[in-house]
C-alpha cells in the first residue's frame, strides 16, 4: 500500500465538502415499541404507506407491512440487534424499491441491489419498486419466440417460449437447479453475432437464489463464470443466513430487474430457486406479524404471493417494444408429493411444469425429466418448425413405449411391431440423456432427434446410442457445417434439407462401428 | 380498547364543555391531572388498581382536586370513577386535550436548540413553523447542547431538523459513499 499523502487527502475532502449544502431536513419519525425475530412494532409514523421503506438506526432498513390502529408492523432487512426499543425510525417516503442497471450483469447482489461480491458500487439513477403490478391484457401478446434451454428433452417435448412461466418441480437432488443453470448457459449463443443474423435476440438472465447455502451460490457463480455465462447474468442472493424478509422479497427483486430489460425491448429470463423456501420465509414473517395462519400455517394470501409474482412474466406487445420476461420458478417437493399446498398452487399458476423424478435420476436417466407428466401449455407455438416436425413423432414413440414398457421383460415372446416399439423407445430414452453444463444448439438437437425418430439408431446396441450421437454431430460439424447453419437459419426442414440430411445420416450410419 | 373508551368519554365532555363554555377551565384541569399522574407513581397505581374501591378512589380524587377544579370536570371525574373506569382517566385527559387542539387548529411543537433562543428568534421560528404546517403552533423550547448548533423542531411525527449534529451525520454518510448527500 502506498503512503497516504496528506495534501491529497485534504484536496479530496475539500472537493467533497464543496458540494455539501446546509439545508433544513424535514422528515417523519416514529418510535420503536418492540423489536425481535426480525420484526419491529413502531409507534408514530403517522402517514406511512404500506410497503414503504423505513430507516432504522445503524443503517438497518425495513419495510412497513402492517398498518394497525395504534402501531405499524415492520420487517427488518438487516441485523435486528442494532435496533433497540425507543429508537427513532425515519420514513423515506418511497415504496420499497431497488436500483436497476445493466451494470448489474455479471454481479452478485442482494435483493436491495447492494453488491455482495466485493466488487465496486453499482452506480445508477434508476430505481424501480420491488412490488410492481403486472401488466394488463392490452400490453401483452401471445408467446411466439422459443427460449432454447439446450436440453433435448425439454426443447423437443416441453418447449418453453419467451414470456412463459414454466415450473421446474421435483424432489431434492433430482437436478432442478441443473436444468435452470444449463438453460442460463445455453443463452450464451443468443449473444453471438451469428444468433442475431438468424433472428435470435439476446436473453439476459437473472438467477434468484432464495434460502440457499452461500457455498451453493458461490458454486453456481463459479460454474456460470467457467462457462462464460456470467457476463449476461445477475445473481440475486438471499442466503439461508439472511433475514426472512430479505428472502421473501428476493423473487420480486428478480422480477423487477427482469422488467428493466423487458421494458427496454429486450428479453430476460429469471430463475426463482426456489419458491418453496420463499413461501416458508413469508410464512415466518406473516406469523411474526400476527397474521392469522391457514393451511399448513401459511397465511391466507400465499397463493397471491406467488400469482402476483409469476404474473409479471410477460411478452410485451409490439407497440411496447416486444420485450419479454420468462420465469422459471423452482419448487421442491417432499417425497414426490405434488399435491401438497405450495406445489399445487404454483402448478396451477404456471403455464406448465417440468417434472423431475428421483427414480429416473437413479436409473441414470439424466436430466431426470418425466416426459409423460411434464407439459408446456403455450411453448408449442414458439417451437421452430424443424423441431416441431421431429418432436411430433418423438412424443408419440415415447408415449407408446411407456404403455408397453411393462411388457419389456417378455422379450422375444412379443410380436414384431411391439418389439420394434420397445426397441425404438429404449433408444430414444438413451438419446435424450445429456450431460450437465452441455447444452446443445437447436440445429444439432434437430439432427439428433431426426436420426432417432427415423430409425437410424434402431439397429444399434442401446449402450452405443450416445457414442453414435456424439460421433454423428462431430462428423457433421466437420464435414457438413452448412447443413447445420441452414437448419438454424431457415428454421424448418424443407424437402431439400431433408434430402441432404438423409444422405449424410445414411453415409454416416454405414460407416459407424 | 383503551383509546376507544377514552375517545367516547372525551367527546361527550367536549360537547358539555362547549355548552357550558368551560372548555378552557376543563383543559387546564386536565393538564393538572396529567402532570399529577405522571408526577406520582403511587397515584397512578391507585387509579389503575382494581383492589381500591371506586368510593375510595373518588374520595381521594376529591381531596386532591376538589377545591380547585371546575364543577364540570369534577362531576365528570366522579362519573368515570363510579362507572369503575378510573383507569381511563389519564387516557381520557390526553384524548380531550388532543381533541381540543384539533378543534382550535393548534399543533404542539417541541423545539430544542443548542443555545438558548432569544424571544425574537423564538417568535420568528414559530412563524416559520406555522407557515410550514398551516396551523397555529404552540411551541415549547428546550436546550440540548448535544445538537452542537442549530435547532430541531418536532411537530407530531414530523421533524424539522436544522441541527449541526444532523448535518455532521449526513456529512459522514457522504464521505462514506463519496456521493452527494441524500436528502429526503
Amino acid at each position: 500500500m502506498s503512503a497516504v499523502r496528506p495534501d491529497e487527502v485534504s484536496a479530496i475532502l475539500r472537493q467533497q465538502l464543496s458540494g455539501f449544502e446546509k439545508e433544513v431536513d424535514v422528515y417523519d419519525v416514529g418510535t420503536v415499541l418492540q423489536v425481535g425475530d426480525g420484526v419491529a412494532r413502531v409507534y408514530g409514523l403517522t402517514k406511512v404507506m404500506a410497503g414503504e421503506l423505513l430507516e432504522f438506526p445503524g443503517g438497518v432498513s425495513g419495510m412497513a407491512l402492517n398498518l394497525e390502529e395504534d402501531n405499524v408492523g415492520c420487517v427488518l432487512f438487516g441485523d435486528e440487534t442494532l435496533v433497540k426499543e425507543g429508537d427513532t425510525v425515519r420514513r423515506t417516503g418511497r415504496i420499497a424499491s431497488m436500483p436497476v442497471s445493466d451494470a448489474m450483469l455479471g454481479r452478485v447482489i442482494n435483493p436491495l441491489g447492494v453488491p455482495m461480491d466485493g466488487g465496486p458500487e453499482i452506480k445508477t439513477d434508476k430505481f424501480l419498486p420491488i412490488e410492481r403490478k403486472a401488466l394488463g391484457v392490452m400490453q401483452r401478446q401471445p408467446v411466439k419466440e422459443p427460449l432454447q434451454t439446450g436440453i433435448k428433452a425439454i426443447d423437443g417435448m416441453i418447449p418453453i417460449g419467451r414470456g412463459q412461466r414454466e415450473l421446474i418441480i421435483g424432489d431434492r437432488q433430482t437436478g432442478k437447479t441443473a436444468v435452470a443453470i444449463d438453460t442460463i448457459i445455453n443463452q450464451k449463443f443468443t449473444h453471438t453475432a451469428e444468433a442475431v443474423a438468424n433472428g435470435v435476440n439476446p436473453v439476459y438472465c437473472i438467477y434468484v437464489a432464495i434460502g440457499q447455502k452461500a457455498s451453493t451460490i458461490a458454486n453456481v457463480r463459479a460454474k456460470l463464470e467457467e462457462n462464460g455465462a456470467l457476463a449476461y447474468t445477475t445473481i440475486i442472493a438471499a442466503t439461508a443466513s439472511d433475514p426472512a424478509p430479505l428472502q421473501f422479497i428476493a423473487p420480486y427483486s428478480g422480477a423487477t430487474l427482469g422488467e428493466h430489460f423487458r421494458d427496454s425491448g429486450r428479453h430476460a429470463l429469471v430463475v426463482f430457486d426456489d419458491l418453496t423456501k420463499q413461501a416458508a420465509a413469508y410464512r415466518q414473517v406473516s406469523l411474526l406479524l400476527r397474521r392469522p395462519p391457514g393451511r399448513e400455517a401459511y397465511p391466507g394470501d400465499v397463493f397471491y404471493l406467488h400469482s402476483r409474482l409469476l404474473e409479471r412474466a410477460s411478452k410485451l406487445s409490439a407497440e411496447l417494444g416486444g420485450g419479454s420476461l420468462t420465469a422459471l420458478p423452482v419448487i421442491e417437493t417432499a417425497a414426490g408429493d405434488v399435491s401438497a399446498y405450495i406445489p399445487t398452487n404454483v402448478i396451477s399458476i404456471t403455464d406448465g411444469q417440468i417434472y423431475l423424478e428421483p427414480n429416473l435420476f437413479n436409473a441414470g436417466v439424466r436430466p431426470a425429466i418425466n416426459v409423460g407428466i411434464s407439459v408446456s401449455r403455450v411453448g408449442g407455438n414458439a417451437q421452430i418448425k424443424a423441431m416441431k416436425k421431429v418432436a411430433g413423432t418423438l412424443r408419440l414413440d415415447l408415449a407408446q413405449y411407456r404403455e408397453l414398457e411393462a411388457f419389456a421383460k417378455f422379450g422375444s415372446d412379443l410380436d414384431k411391431s411391439t418389439q420394434q416399439l420397445l426397441r425404438r423407445g429404449q433408444r430414444l430414452v438413451e438419446l435424450l440423456k445429456q450431460g450437465q453444463y452441455a447444452p446443445m444448439p437447436v440445429e444439432e438437437q434437430v439432427v439428433s432427434l431426426y436420426a432417432g425418430t427415423n430409425g437410424y439408431i434402431d439397429a444399434l446396441p442401446v449402450e452405443d446410442v450416445r457414442r453414435f450421437e456424439l460421433a454423428l454431430l462431430e462428423s457433421i460439424r466437420l464435414r457438413n457445417p452448412d447443413l447445420l447453419s441452414d437448419i438454424a437459419n431457415k428454421k424448418e426442414l424443407s424437402g431439400d434439407i431433408v434430402e441432404r440430411l438423409k444422405k449424410v445420416l445414411g453415409d454416416f450410419s454405414a460407416s459407424f462401428k | 380498547m383503551n383509546r376507544r373508551v377514552a375517545n367516547r368519554y372525551a367527546m361527550a365532555l367536549m360537547g358539555l364543555g362547549e355548552e357550558r363554555k368551560a372548555l378552557d377551565k376543563i383543559a387546564e384541569d386536565f393538564r393538572e391531572v396529567e402532570a399529577t399522574v405522571h408526577g406520582s407513581r403511587e397515584f397512578k397505581a391507585v387509579l389503575m388498581s382494581p383492589v381500591v374501591t371506586p368510593d375510595r378512589k373518588l374520595k381521594l380524587l376529591t381531596e386532591i382536586f376538589g377545591k380547585r377544579f371546575d364543577l364540570v370536570t369534577m362531576s365528570f371525574i366522579a362519573l368515570l370513577v363510579r362507572k369503575g373506569r378510573a383507569e381511563y382517566l389519564l387516557a381520557t385527559a390526553e384524548e380531550f386535550l388532543a381533541m381540543l387542539d384539533v378543534k382550535r387548529n393548534l399543533v404542539r411543537a417541541k423545539v430544542s436548540s443548542a443555545t438558548a433562543l432569544t424571544a425574537d428568534e423564538q417568535k420568528q421560528l414559530q412563524a416559520k413553523l406555522e407557515a410550514l404546517t398551516g396551523k397555529n403552533v404552540s411551541a415549547g423550547f428546550t436546550i440540548d447542547p448535544a445538537l452542537r448548533g442549530g435547532f430541531v423542531a418536532r411537530i407530531g411525527d414530523r421533524m424539522v431538523d436544522a441541527s449541526l449534529l444532523h448535518q455532521l451525520e449526513m456529512l459522514r454518510e457522504q464521505f462514506k459513499h463519496g456521493g452527494a448527500p441524500v436528502l429526503n
